[in-house]
């Protein structure tokens, strides 16, 4: 699994102040009824049982749980923007859904 | 070792075949005098050579693998999946049913537009409505004929209203029915006990709403308590109120959209009245509406004058067709058998029973899940996984463990306002002993949850094909077959 964070997503995690015992995780949501599609969000939460953590430097980890890492895709790129927040993919969209 | 687990063309051999054609008895056909030589096939087609009990292996064998209510419980929410009486099919397959043809002259179908005219009476009281309309071929459909009238309404009164209210637990169907049907909608949130916030709801009515979509009792399982006032806030303002049926199962007998304030209603009747569901139809969306919304009814309409049965075409003000003929008629024969065969009370008993087992099931599951609402439930309920998130076991996860057990598993991750959703809805026509068993299962699950997380995260263990790679199917999907792609 290949994440790597642009400057400015690099920036903003380092920059933020956690709650004792949070960590930064990619999360993947889901919504359903008929169908299911993914989203994916960054969130400061508790460690989860059997997470997997990416070191990305400068003391940097984020923690993914199984299912997310089933989503993702094998090279994730994360921006981060003023009006959007974290964003995920390749192709910066907002979110990615599957 | 054939397993019948392969494709049928994967079990083809050259020159293999299931039928005997008969001599020809016309003469042959030069193709290329009568086509261009583009449109003329230079290869034979690639079609599945087999015998023909292969081939009946193989289809058995197909329909075996699937999961349908007579072979097993089917909890998924909000879809009430009760059993379908047989007699139902029956009653479809009577000659003066099935072998009409909707060209017929009036005279010689009295006793089918009798039955479509009794459907819509005998809706007309469930729903607590003073017209119904059988037309529509499914709920959404149903849903997309209730705005059309809503718009002809206010169009008749002279007013254009532009917007339609729906609360964030919303089935999908309501936003987008509206939306298909010309009106901007707006979201209104739930409070926290997952009711229709009624101060929310006050701002953003005003002289341009035109409607507010509500499920009653809602896709939570919960009871809207103050529809009484919601009703009252939506009329003052010139609105109108459509009541999503879907959910209807729960209130037969007991109350009607009418007696809450209700202007529309639609009924699913693969849900409330055991016509099959699934398969993409067909199927029917019956619309009811209050008295000032007969007149834009869609034509025709079934009605009844000095004792005979007629298609009524001449409504002026109606929004006209919505369904070739007169909707699917085969579905409503079905409707009205169990209508019939149940009668009032017992139409009352289905819906006491729904709630009673959705009530069961959810103390059962409560120690072990999150039950995020405290409003006893109505048909069915919602469950939180977010304590088996913690974890590392996702809803999904457990919904894939269910297979293993030959269950199919609830609805997942929907209403949207519940984290990691499970929505269950058992019906009426489940026994004790099966809510048991599912219980049982869904207890052991929570526990292997947290003693054995692998089992439930490799799920499923005993289906013909494992856990699927979801990712890959929606990026890669591969949806046309080519004997390349299967053998590799």
């Amino acid at each position: 699994m290949n994440i790597v964070l642009t400057d400015a997503a690099r920036r903003q995690l380092l920059a933020f102040s956690p709650a004792e015992g949070h960590v930064p995780r990619i999360d993947a949501e889901m919504s359903g009824g008929c169908g299911v599609s993914v989203r994916f969000s960054l969130v400061w939460e508790e460690p989860r049982r059997g997470d997997t953590v990416v070191p990305l430097g400068d003391d940097l980890f984020l923690y993914l749980d199984r299912f997310t890492e089933r989503y993702l895709e094998e090279h994730t790129l994360i921006d981060y923007r003023e009006t959007d927040g974290f964003i995920f993919g390749d192709r910066l969209d907002s979110s990615c859904t599957t | 070792m054939t397993t019948y687990t392969d494709l049928i063309f994967e079990i083809s051999r050259p020159g293999r075949i299931g039928c005997s054609l008969p001599e020809r008895d016309v003469d042959a056909v030069n193709l290329s005098e009568k086509l261009p030589a583009h449109l003329i096939r230079r290869e034979a087609p690639e079609l599945p050579e087999v015998s023909e009990l292969q081939l009946v292996r193989h289809y058995t064998s197909l329909s075996n693998k699937n999961h349908g209510v007579d072979n097993g419980f089917y909890p998924l929410g909000s879809c009430t999946m009760k059993y379908n009486p047989k007699i139902n099919e029956d009653v479809a397959k009577l000659d003066g049913f099935g072998r009409i043809h909707p060209y017929q002259p009036e005279a010689t179908v009295q006793g089918a537009l009798e039955l479509l005219y009794e459907l819509q009476e005998d809706l007309a009281v469930i729903t607590g409505m003073d017209a119904v309309t059988l037309q529509p071929s499914a709920g959404a459909q149903g849903e997309w004929a209730g705005l059309m009238m809503v718009k002809a309404y206010h169009k008749q009164r002279g007013e254009k209203r532009t917007k339609v209210l729906v609360p964030d637990s919303a089935h999908g169907t309501n936003p987008a029915s509206a939306t298909v049907a010309g009106f901007r909608t707006v979201t209104i949130p739930s409070n926290k006990h997952g009711l229709v916030d009624v101060e929310e709801l006050k701002k953003h009515v005003d002289d341009d709403t035109a409607a507010l979509m509500l499920t009653n009792p809602n896709t939570l399982g919960l009871f809207e308590k103050d529809i009484v006032e919601i009703a009252r806030v939506i009329h003052e303002a010139g609105g109108l109120l459509y009541y999503d049926g879907a959910n209807a199962n729960a209130i037969l007998g007991k109350t009607t959209p009418g007696e809450m304030g209700f202007d529309i209603v639609h009924l699913n009747l693969h849900k409330t009245f055991t016509t099959p569901h699934g398969g993409g139809g067909p199927g029917a969306g019956p619309v009811g509406v209050k008295e000032k919304l007969i007149p834009f009814l869609p034509v025709p309409r079934v009605e009844k004058r000095n004792g005979r049965f007629l298609l009524n075409r001449e409504e002026p003000l109606s929004i006209g067709r919505v369904k070739g003929y007169y909707g699917n008629f085969g579905i409503l024969v079905r409707a009205y058998t169990y209508i019939r065969t149940m009668g009032p009370d017992g139409l009352r008993q289905v819906s006491e029973s729904a709630v009673l087992h959705a009530n069961y099931l959810r103390k059962k599951l409560e120690p072990y899940f999150i039950s995020p609402y405290e409003q006893v439930s109505k048909h069915e309920f919602v469950l939180s996984g977010s304590k088996q998130k913690k974890l590392g076991v996702r809803t999904l996860d457990i919904a894939k463990r269910l297979l293993d057990f030959g269950y199919h598993p609830p609805t997942i991750y929907f209403p949207l306002n519940v984290e990691e959703c499970l929505m269950i809805e058992p019906t009426e026509t489940e026994s004790k002993e099966t809510l048991d068993a599912f219980a049982d299962v869904m207890i052991r699950i929570a526990r292997e949850v947290e003693e054995d997380p692998e089992t439930v995260l490799n799920a499923p263990h005993t289906t013909v094909i494992g856990r699927l790679d979801e990712v890959k199917a929606a990026r890669k999907p591969v949806v046309r077959y080519e004997r390349e792609t299967v053998q590799s």
